[in-house]
């Protein structure tokens, strides 16, 4: 332990901002979940329906909505970005600061090993950031099933990737594209803004290939099939001979037979209907395990990069 | 032990090395002088792994630093031209730094030499002046007990009592059998501590022999007195614009004794002179003095 501290002395300021920040983040998500978890509402009032229970908690329901967009978005939001904000820092920290102070220059003369070198620091800053992002995550979880109660999140697509593991995830990624750059670079601020550049490519292109996975597990039905926590991702309109074509082939086909079209998925007198194409929510686990692997695999491609780049630099 | 055959060190056009050849035997402290950018770092920068050689062949204590990196720094205690520590951390906290990450580090030893200078091992290096921080650097390099130490231009920022100080410690270290390698510009203070002289110049190794014979089979001569037949190595700048010649030769009754400043200032100049005289070889080979 006291080999681990001495190792990590350098970094101290940044593990201890990580800490601070996580707390932060912990205490402002909590005090968000506690709040929310705080009104007294039954749960058969956050649905569609218009029970006649619910009628005197219209006020509530109200100060639920107004709580949810001024407590719990901004929450959600903190444990999206601390992680975020720390894997940055941490990153840059890693090699771009002590290249720019050429403390390199003393550490890489005296450690033997600049391979263990650099996995002795990188292991616990990893193990720091992992848990933050999964702290963040499963609170933006429980936020996620706050703002849309009723719902589970797990089995819930709307903000996919901005809660949950791909926090982790993405911490991870941006962790080590800022290590790969700052040890590319060795300069701190060209390293931060070249970083970002990178970790936008880096999120999009994973979020893209995330998306396409996800348009494979598609299924079309009626719009009355699609439940709160489904991803629908288009209106389509089923032809009397069962194909589904879009509707601006159905305009081009059939004009103003359209209008008559039913949105329960009946047929009209036509025999053309409404269907949409959609992802259950039940398909939301694997989707955002692919995800965050995405997301955490390009970081660990990144970290394995700066291994490399590390064996080869100089120390100044 | 450094041998070399052939090392070369090219940055983009310029050369810092060409083609050196030379061997530094184990034991003693062995001054690496010359001017800025003869190449003195850039030789203990390829020693230690932190540069690659463009050509030529490089041992240090029998390992070629380039393939086995690892096992050329377990055998090396270095301290750079600047001290490189975290300013922010304290010396106690280097020498547990230097204890995780360097296997066999010996803190105690390191804690031994700071002692006697006055460093408390609580302060934070930001606090410290130049000369303590080298120090520091110097005594952590000892810590390693590596039998090689490669101390690069440490004396550029210390005072005259520093630079005692820090070549003390650096020749007892000597004494206690590591090999000093000490690259400086700092010519009459390392007069007492080295052993061996090797001036570099031009990118090559214009001398290399020990301090002793360096003085001894050299004179410095006066313009216009008798030569009785010395093998001139060149006219160099004395003291007071005073055009003197420095002479190869043991006779005693000619000129005077050299300082070690004397002799390297001689061998320079004559680098100088055929660098000058010979421009079209220099610009075919395509070294470009700095």
């Amino acid at each position: 332990m006291r080999r681990w501290l001495a190792i990590l002395r350098p970094n101290r300021p940044e593990l201890r901002a990580a800490v601070i920040l996580g707390l932060v983040m912990v205490a402002v998500a909590g005090g968000a979940i506690a709040y929310l978890g705080s009104f007294d509402i039954p749960e058969e009032c956050f649905g569609p329906s218009d029970l006649a229970l619910c009628n005197p908690y219209q006020a509530v329901r109200f100060a639920y909505g107004e709580a949810v967009s001024n407590v719990g978005n901004p929450a959600a939001i903190a444990t999206l970005v601390v992680p975020i904000v720390v894997g940055v820092v941490l990153g840059i920290a890693l090699l771009a600061r002590e290249l720019e102070q050429q403390t390199t220059n003393f550490a890489w003369s005296i450690a033997p090993s600049r391979t263990a070198w650099l996995r002795d620091r990188l292991v616990p800053m990893l193990l720091v950031l992992l848990v933050l992002g999964l702290a963040g995550g499963g609170l933006g979880d429980l936020l996620m099933g706050l703002r849309q109660r009723g719902v589970d999140p797990w089995q819930n697509f709307e903000a996919l990737g901005l809660r949950g593991p791909a926090i982790a995830g993405a911490g991870l990624m941006v962790f080590g594209i800022a290590g790969l750059v700052g040890a590319a670079v060795g300069r701190q601020l060209p390293a931060l803004l070249i970083s970002g550049a990178l970790i936008g490519f880096g999120v999009y292109g994973a979020f893209a290939v995330s998306d396409g996975w996800v348009q494979g597990d598609a299924e079309v039905g009626t719009y009355d099939q699609v439940a709160i926590g489904d991803k629908v991702l288009d209106s389509l309109v089923r032809t009397p001979e069962g194909a589904y074509i879009s509707w601006d082939e159905a305009y081009q086909r059939y004009g103003s037979e359209l209008d008559t079209l039913n949105y329960d998925g009946t047929s009209s007198a036509t025999g053309l209907s409404v269907a949409t194409r959609y992802v259950p929510g039940g398909k939301y686990p694997a989707a955002v395990a692919r995800l965050s692997g995405l997301l955490g695999l390009g970081g660990l491609a990144a970290i394995a990069l700066t291994f490399v780049v590390v064996q080869r630099r100089r120390p100044y | 032990m450094i041998w070399t055959e052939g090392l070369t060190k090219r940055y983009r056009r310029r050369y810092a090395l060409s083609d050196i050849s030379l061997e530094i035997p184990d034991g003693g402290v062995t001054a690496l002088v010359g001017p800025n950018g003869a190449g003195k770092s850039t030789l203990l920068k390829l020693c230690i792994g932190f540069e690659r050689p463009t050509a030529g062949r490089l041992q240090v204590n029998g390992v070629d630093p380039v393939r086995h990196r690892d096992r050329a720094i377990a055998s090396i205690g270095y301290v750079p031209q600047t001290a490189s520590l975290y300013r922010d951390l304290s010396v106690l906290d280097h020498l547990r730094l230097a204890a995780a990450i360097r296997p066999g580090f010996d803190a105690a030893h390191a804690r031994e030499r700071l002692g006697p200078l006055g460093i408390p091992v609580t302060a934070r290096v930001g606090e410290l002046s130049g000369g303590e921080q080298a120090q520091v650097c110097l005594a952590i390099a000892l810590g390693t007990r590596a039998p090689l130490l490669l101390l690069d231009e440490p004396l550029a920022n210390l005072d005259p009592l520093a630079r005692r100080d820090f070549l003390r410690v650096a020749r007892l270290a000597a004494d206690d059998g590591t090999t000093v390698v000490l690259s400086s510009h700092a010519l009459s203070e390392i007069e007492e501590t080295a052993d061996r002289l090797l001036v570099l110049g031009e990118g090559r190794v214009l001398y290399d022999a020990t301090v002793v014979d360096s003085i001894a089979s050299h004179r410095v001569i006066a313009i216009g007195a008798e030569l009785d037949g010395t093998d001139v190595v060149a006219r160099f700048p004395g003291r007071a614009d005073q055009v003197l010649i420095l002479g190869r030769t043991r006779s005693l009754t000619i000129g005077r004794p050299p300082t070690l400043e004397e002799v390297v200032l001689g061998y320079l100049a004559e680098a100088r002179d055929q660098a000058a005289a010979a421009p079209k070889d220099r610009a075919r080979d395509g070294v470009v003095a700095a």
